[in-house]
């Protein structure tokens, strides 16, 4: 871990940089289309449809789960780019440069999972700060953060797995998988556990797991049993921490770029 | 990064500008829900002459008002026949006025604790005073019934006007009043003790949500814009080369523009 740290304090900073920006750039275009595409769709959702003046609950949450359906795509697409360019050889040109792996791969993990992810946050929260700013300090700030913190989370275990396999395809199911049949699938396991056998996972680490991964599913789906605060955030941070730090000693001790 | 930062900000800020000004000078109800109204009777007058039922209070829960959204409630009902079933009797009356009122759940619930069960004359005059001093709003229920909807094929049929609601903790409720036609006596003892009874109503509330954006929200709107155009003016001047073909382009229209302008020799 030390040797990790010292590694990731020697590269530069500028190396990073421009090597993102030179990856961002080249799918400039899509982002900022599907990006502006969410910011319409929740501005017009948030006008239109909402607020529901009566509602307690989580206020965001028809709009979250609209949107980030579909938002999760890009996260995905972004990863098998960078999948494939790890596997068709394109990265053994980047690397011939003074670009370590370990700076390819962050380079990669910021442009394909932090940078959506924090495009996602800014397009919804500047409408919802536009309308109204205390609804961001409200319940809605807790729904924000918990939705982006859970698309990153599947996002870094997505990238760890692609980078693992170096196969586009794996990217792909393993997106489609973790962001769209697992939650679900996981809720609906609970509830048998629980309803139908009688077993109560709630505070197993089975369910620990799920709510570290999926902490806005979890408070949502499981309102109630499950406190709607910011303390649901802690363990998907420290999970996010883990992934990223094996996913950099992955990258500096075991990758082989063929 | 920064050109998709500040391309995301002028667009959200264009767009969220655009969508507000457009409710500044439309007065479009964006959205709206019903509810049921239980008409449970509270308190009763009846004299001779004039009848006044007071319904028991719904709650609406607690209204989370947005800055810039405008609620309003509007009330539809529909009297098949126009009696009210006391513990021992039944009344039949004719409407004059039908009022709804929205209160405070509290106000709403300590008027209808005050004044339930029968109600004297000077009971009555303090009921309409407590409603006028605590209401949030009133609305009257106009006759409507020539233009009642399809499925409501008998009776009578009201409609009010909006009314608006305040953030809080909201109740409404429904006064009516009108003169006595006939009273028919049960001669059967009460099957339950206390004052039941009730008022033979179909009550309907609309809660309808216009926006009326506010200056703060449009200057907050043009705040985004202006940053993100400030963002994408550092970015131009930091990277020319990029948007060099987008210049030239912007400077072709530019000259095309003013040879139009020319005067035709």
């Amino acid at each position: 871990m030390k040797g990790l740290l010292r590694g990731l304090k020697k590269t530069s900073l500028a190396r990073i940089a421009t090597y993102f920006s030179y990856a961002h750039y080249r799918v400039f275009l899509s982002v900022l289309t599907v990006t502006s595409l969410m910011i319409f769709m929740h501005t017009a959702i948030l006008i239109f449809m909402l607020p529901p003046p009566f509602s307690t609950g989580p206020f965001l949450a028809p709009i979250i789960a609209l949107t980030s359906f579909f938002y999760v795509f890009v996260i995905v697409y972004l990863i098998s780019v960078f999948t494939s360019e790890l596997s068709t050889g394109g990265a053994l040109l980047f690397l011939s440069f003074p670009l370590s792996r370990v700076e390819y791969v962050f380079s990669w993990i910021l442009n394909s999972v932090v940078a959506p992810s924090l495009l996602y946050l800014l397009s919804i929260a500047i409408p919802v700060a536009v309308i109204d700013p205390t609804l961001v300090l409200n319940i809605s700030g807790v729904e924000i953060t918990l939705a982006v913190l859970e698309m990153t989370a599947v996002g870094t275990v997505i990238f760890l797995l692609s980078l693992i396999t170096k196969n586009r395809k794996t990217a792909l199911s393993a997106g489609i998988l973790l962001y769209l049949v697992v939650p679900y699938l996981g809720l609906i396991a609970f509830s048998y556990f629980k309803y139908s056998l009688k077993i109560d996972l709630s505070n197993t680490p089975v369910f620990w797991v799920y709510e570290a991964l999926y902490p806005y599913k979890a408070g949502l789906f499981t309102y109630g049993s499950v406190s709607w605060s910011y303390n649901l955030a802690f363990p998907t941070a420290i999970l996010i921490a883990l992934i990223l730090a094996a996913t950099l000693f992955y990258s500096k001790y075991r990758l082989e770029v063929v | 990064m920064l050109k998709t930062l500040a391309l995301i900000l002028l667009l959200s800020g264009a767009l969220l500008l655009s969508l507000l000004t457009f409710f500044t000078v439309s007065n479009l109800e964006v959205f709206s829900e019903r509810r049921w109204l239980g008409i449970d009777v509270r308190g009763v007058y009846v004299s001779d002459k004039k009848v006044v039922v007071l319904t028991d209070h719904t709650r609406l829960g607690s209204l989370r008002r947005l800055e810039g959204y405008a609620y309003y409630a509007k009330c539809r009902l529909r009297m098949d026949v126009m009696k009210v079933f006391l513990p021992n009797m039944e009344v039949n009356f004719s409407v004059t006025n039908i009022t709804l009122y929205v209160l405070y759940t509290k106000d709403a619930m300590s008027v209808t604790k005050i004044f339930s069960g029968y109600l004297s004359e000077e009971d009555v005059d303090a009921l309409l005073k407590a409603l006028e001093l605590k209401k949030i709003s009133e609305t009257k229920l106009k006759n409507a019934t020539t233009r009642r909807p399809r499925w409501y094929r008998y009776g009578q049929y009201f409609e009010s006007d909006m009314c608006e609601l305040k953030r809080g903790e909201l109740s409404v409720l429904v006064l009516f009043e009108g003169y006595l036609k006939g009273i028919k006596y049960y001669n059967k003892t009460r099957s339950r003790p206390g004052f039941f009874s009730y008022i033979p109503v179909d009550a309907e509330l609309e809660i309808v949500y216009r926006v009326k954006p506010t200056q703060g929200q449009l200057l907050r709107a043009l705040d985004l814009m202006a940053i993100g155009g400030i963002l994408l003016g550092l970015d131009i001047y930091r990277k020319p080369s990029e948007y060099r073909e987008f210049l030239n382009n912007l400077f072709k229209l530019k000259k095309l523009l003013s040879r139009t302008k020319e005067p035709r020799k």
